[in-house]
């Protein structure tokens, strides 16, 4: 009978050899708490090589600074409490900021963050053991982090050999059949997906991208070498998806014109676009031909123009810078492929629009999101009000309150959108079966062949039955109350009041949590949307941001975090959509919530596209189009812009009065 | 009444009558809260969260007063 294993039962088999292994070699030579080595296993363990050893690393990169600014505090405030707790509570500000504005070192600040609290937690009642714990925490770590990479390269291995490639020719094929499916619109043909089909597949295609980017960037030399050109491929085609989404919104403003008419050049454009793609995949797939990219340009006939509106043409002007958009983003990209393929490494190339830009805005401060900074306060919140709990009412749990409650609000932090109270339940199911472990199992082991079999089945059964956020809180069950020490002791109270505790500090964050927003998702939806008006209001009525000074500079910022707004604030609305019960708001359906974020964001990027045409405000725009003569180009891309703009207004407010917003404004128990 | 203290334990564990006060009135702060919200009474509250906070009280309160007396 032929025997194989599935994958799943090879990965579960993998993660439990690993920790069985790290808690022996722990106990072997007797390292203070060995379940820090199996927490390193436990968040390390992923699909393949690649993936596990850039978190592993990142864990490492994170385990250090957070040990030594422990030891750091510690040294500083040993015997001032209030100097001590707002040291910590600044740390873990600045962590989890980092965390959520650090997408690719994301996980790098939040182990900074929860180690010196780790490490932080023996000094309060006693700082005589700090540095053992320090030196200990970062020694685990990295053998954790080693005997699993070990592991999953020497028993059934599976890496990322190719992924990027395969990945990148993936998103290409998509916006390849974008493009084509835009021109076949265009021509009044049906395609056989429709653009926002083909939109989403896009973006889970980007994101599968940067996956792969870290993944073999990790684990292949090759790779590793040219990371530069990589990233300047996925800059340009996420640069590209965006130039794509402007000219497909768009579409809708041209398609009573006879484009080709206006444009004899678009079926040669078209075409180009065609055998760009196809050479992109070519050297994508390995293939070095080389290829010299030519400039294609449209120029409209001006016969058929003089027949037109002022409307029409405006609208064909921006169709036609889009469009350029478009071309030259393909040319980068089939140069930067080319490049690759022939293994040579660039620098990266900056372009002169972008040059110019630069120059005309001068330096401003990168804009602030709200979000982000509620988020970090937050956790520090949570900190100083678990220090004081811990300080003044000490109940079951103790010092943990300092360290607990605070390590998960960082998660909540970095994804407000998730419900705590699911995370405190899966943890306190497995927290409670994992007890069982304790009290009836446990004593009766005598040698590690029990206790490592024990680990072994324990993880092997949470890993294959398990994915996701159950697997996790399982792992964290099992290494929690399981409670290996190297003198073993049992304790049905101790661990009976660490369950207490679990339970305590979960509701404590669920009180705290209202801080951040509403756990309402609706609740929150309706905030966003507000902040995304009063954000479009500023741009469209504020007064331009002209002129040097510290003023100006300050005005300057305001109008870009404004920007900043209206750009983010859809794909939030996009989050906290999907978490909305739509049972209890019958009205309105999951696609009237697409429906809105798709507005949103139509009026979003024709805002957007407005504003990069002239200065100041939408309203200045308006001002500047009056003092415009009518046959300039300015004139007629002010005018595409602003007609863009008012139609996408008008989209929004349609799509608005099929919502029913006073459902969503009634108060409820959540 | 039986104002006698009531002890608890499980296995031979003993716990604190208060703990079984606040598990059980939050238990019962949960289930008015499902009601109020079945029968639309909750869009009358100023402040949904603060309403449940306070109803948890009250009933862990009356438990400990009246059924669990510490």
């Amino acid at each position: 009978m032929d025997f194989s294993l599935s994958t799943r039962a090879k990965e579960a088999i993998k993660t439990g050899l690993a920790m069985m292994l790290v808690y022996g070699i722990a106990l072997k030579i007797s390292w203070l708490n060995p379940y820090w080595a199996g927490f390193a296993v436990a968040m390390i363990s992923l699909a393949t090589i690649g993936q596990s050893l850039h978190k592993g690393l990142l864990r490492i990169a994170g385990t250090i600074p957070g040990c030594i600014t422990a030891l750091i505090i510690l040294s500083l405030a040993p015997q001032n409490r209030w100097g001590f707790v707002a040291m910590t509570s600044l740390w873990v500000f600045f962590t989890t900021y980092m965390m959520i504005i650090d997408k690719e070192r994301s996980y790098m600040w939040n182990v900074a963050g929860f180690v010196s609290l780790v490490i932080l937690l023996t000094g309060p009642s006693s700082s005589e053991s700090a540095f053992e714990h320090a030196f200990f925490r970062t020694v685990e770590t990295v053998m954790g982090v080693v005997v699993y990479t070990l592991v999953s390269v020497f028993l059934w291995p599976r890496n990322n050999a190719g992924s990027i490639r395969k990945a990148g020719g993936e998103l290409l094929s998509t916006q390849s059949a974008l493009i084509a499916t835009g021109w076949r619109l265009l021509n009044g043909d049906n395609p056989e997906k429709s653009l926002s089909q083909l939109r989403s597949e896009e973006v889970q295609q980007i994101g599968v991208l940067g996956q792969a980017l870290l993944a073999e960037g990790s684990e292949n030399y090759e790779v590793h070498e040219l990371r530069d050109l990589w990233d300047r491929f996925h800059d340009l085609s996420g640069n590209l998806m965006e130039a794509i989404d402007s000219w497909g919104i768009g579409l809708a403003d041209v398609s009573k014109i006879n484009v080709t008419a206006v444009f004899p050049g678009l079926p040669v454009l078209f075409d180009e676009f065609d055998d760009r793609f196809g050479r992109i995949q070519e050297a994508l797939s390995g293939d070095a031909a080389s290829y010299q990219v030519g400039q294609v340009k449209l120029e409209p006939d001006a016969h058929e123009i003089q027949g037109l509106s002022a409307s029409d043409v405006a609208a064909l002007a921006v169709f036609r810078s889009e469009l350029e958009s478009i071309e030259k983003l393909t040319r980068s990209i089939l140069e930067c492929v080319q490049e690759l393929a022939g293994n040579s490494i660039a620098l990266k190339k900056t372009d002169p629009a972008e040059l110019q830009h630069k120059k005309e805005t001068g330096f401003v401060l990168p804009a602030v999101d709200l979000d982000h900074l509620r988020g970090a306060s937050f956790v520090a919140f949570v900190l100083f009000s678990g220090f004081l709990v811990y300080i003044y009412v000490n109940p079951p749990g103790h010092s943990g309150w300092f360290e607990f409650p605070a390590i998960v609000a960082m998660t909540v932090a970095a994804t407000p959108q998730m419900n705590a109270m699911v995370v405190g339940k899966s943890i306190g199911l497995a927290s409670i079966l994992c007890l069982a472990v304790y009290v009836f199992i446990m004593p009766s082991l005598t040698s590690f062949l029990g206790l490592g079999s024990l680990i072994f089945l324990l993880v092997f059964i949470n890993c294959y039955f398990f994915t996701g956020l159950a697997r996790l809180a399982g792992m964290i069950a099992i290494i929690n109350e399981i409670s290996v020490q190297n003198q073993q002791t049992y304790n049905f109270a101790a661990m009976a009041n660490s369950l207490l505790f679990t339970g305590m500090a979960f509701l404590f964050l669920f009180g705290l949590s209202y801080l951040l927003n509403s756990t309402r998702p609706e609740k929150a939806l309706l905030k966003l949307i507000q902040r995304y008006f009063r954000s479009m209001e500023f741009l469209e009525h504020s007064q331009a941001p002209t002129g040097s000074g510290l003023k100006s500079w300050a005005q300057r910022w305001k109008f870009n975090f404004h920007r900043y707004e209206i750009k983010s604030i859809p794909k939030k609305i996009t989050s906290w959509g999907k978490g909305i019960n739509h049972e209890l708001f019958p009205d309105n359906s999951q696609e009237d919530v697409q429906s809105l974020v798709t507005s949103l964001q139509v009026l979003s990027l024709r805002a957007e596209s407005l504003l990069k045409t002239g200065k100041g405000s939408i309203t200045d725009l308006r001002k500047q189009l009056d003092g415009l003569t009518p046959d300039s180009v300015t004139y007629y891309r002010l005018l595409g812009g602003l007609r863009g703009f008012s139609e996408a207004s008008a989209a929004y407010e349609r799509t608005a009065d099929g919502i029913n917003w006073t459902q969503w404004r009634e108060e409820r128990f959540s | 009444m039986n104002f006698i203290p009531v002890e608890f334990h499980i296995g031979g564990v003993f716990m604190p009558p208060l703990l079984v006060a606040v598990v059980l009135g939050t238990i019962a702060a949960v289930f008015t809260a499902r009601w109020l919200n079945r029968v639309r009474l909750s869009r009358y509250l100023f402040y949904p969260p603060l309403v449940f906070v306070a109803m948890m009280v009250i009933y862990t309160i009356l438990i400990g007063s009246f059924v669990i007396p510490s």
